[in-house]
């Protein structure tokens, strides 16, 4: 019951962050402010992935935790390639 | 699942909370501060810290060897991408559209610009 | 021989040191962010830090783990020139940024390599010409994933000359 609770709470944290990344994201100005936003609505993505884990007892979630924090930064990469317009 | 009755798990549960505290709060910081660079160590925070945290305590609360080793890795290799991640961004921002905010001073960087442009 | 043995000892006292860094750092960050806008103390400064270190793999480790604290984050370095160019959030004098990332590069040079050879470099900023007068094509070996001097940071002359020139005129 109580666990149920926490898990809400821990929800709204992470939509909270998501929504104030989003703002920022919409906000910009510039690519690389979307880029940096865009990371940090990733890392609340692991966040939740965790948590809905967790609750429903999926086993492979520290496989899905491994690839995500491998791949994660391939996003960054290519956001600030865009941001260069392709160059480096 | 999370029982309350077990200590590891009440301590996963407090790491879990803080590493989203860490997320809130460098959300406001995304938000808040002036310009690229400034917000880039904002998030430099929920990427090392606030991700580790996470990891770490869901690893106490879902515990296996196999779990360890593999919480192991991703902690390493997320403290490694994302800083390789923050200094391209901040790196093609510099070097294209997104110039420090003026409270930024000295900007020892700027006199070896090529090209010296407003952007 | 020695030194052969000591080096897990080096880096795990190196390893220990930097988590204390990177706590406190993260520590300093959050609170800064909560406080009011009035009070609050970020004081932003990029600085151009002479570095010590001579290979790649060095300069890739020591602007990874100035990123990787919060506050100070690598923007660009020049192996030619021997410059990390540094971007932190609390620099309220330029000496005092420049000395930590130094004081840490010293500790990380110490634990890496076997001998640690002459780590001492100038502290003020090394003189650093616009690439408009220089030759082109200088820079290409310092060019690895983290960086390198390419695009829009400068290349000028050599390798030996520049690092340990006084500053010019900077405050």
């Amino acid at each position: 019951m109580i666990a149920e609770h926490l898990l809400e709470a821990a929800l709204v944290i992470l939509a909270l962050s998501m929504l104030l990344a989003a703002l920022r994201g919409f906000l910009g100005p510039r690519t690389a402010d979307r880029a940096v936003a865009a990371d940090l609505i990733f890392f609340a993505i692991i966040g939740f992935i965790t948590l809905i884990s967790l609750h429903q007892q999926i086993e492979a979630l520290f496989d899905i935790i491994l690839i995500a924090t491998l791949l994660g930064f391939m996003s960054a990469i290519s956001m600030a390639r865009l941001g260069s317009g392709g160059r480096r | 699942m999370l029982d309350l009755t077990n200590p590891a798990h009440i301590v996963g549960a407090v790491l879990i909370f803080l590493g989203l505290a860490v997320l809130l709060i460098s959300a406001i910081g995304l938000y808040r501060l002036p310009d690229l660079y400034l917000r880039a160590s904002a998030v430099g925070t929920s990427a090392g810290l606030g991700v580790a945290l996470i990891v770490v305590g869901a690893l106490l609360i879902d515990f296996t060897w196999p779990n360890l080793i593999k919480a192991i890795i991703a902690v390493i290799a997320q403290l490694l991408t994302s800083a390789v991640g923050s200094m391209a961004i901040a790196r093609s921002g510099y070097l294209h559209d997104s110039p420090p905010a003026a409270i930024t001073s000295p900007d020892e960087l700027r006199d070896t610009r090529r090209d010296d442009v407003e952007v | 021989m020695n030194s052969w043995l000591t080096w897990p000892v080096r880096m795990i006292g190196f390893l220990l040191w930097y988590a204390k860094e990177f706590l406190l750092a993260n520590l300093q960050v959050t609170a800064d962010i909560l406080r009011p806008s009035a009070r609050m103390r970020t004081d932003p400064a990029i600085v151009a830090v002479p570095a010590a270190s001579r290979t790649a793999s060095e300069y890739t480790l020591i602007s990874s783990l100035v990123t990787l604290t919060p506050g100070t984050l690598t923007i660009t370095y020049s192996r030619d020139h021997a410059v990390l160019y540094v971007h932190g959030m609390f620099a309220a004098s330029r000496d005092g940024l420049a000395e930590e990332i130094q004081e840490m590069e010293d500790r990380l040079l110490r634990a890496m390599r076997r001998e640690p050879g002459d780590l001492s470099r100038p502290l003020a900023r090394p003189t650093v010409r616009p690439a408009a007068d220089a030759a082109a094509g200088a820079g290409d070996r310092a060019d690895d994933r983290t960086g390198g001097a390419s695009a829009g940071t400068a290349e000028s002359e050599g390798t030996e000359n520049d690092a340990g020139r006084p500053a010019g005129g900077d405050a």
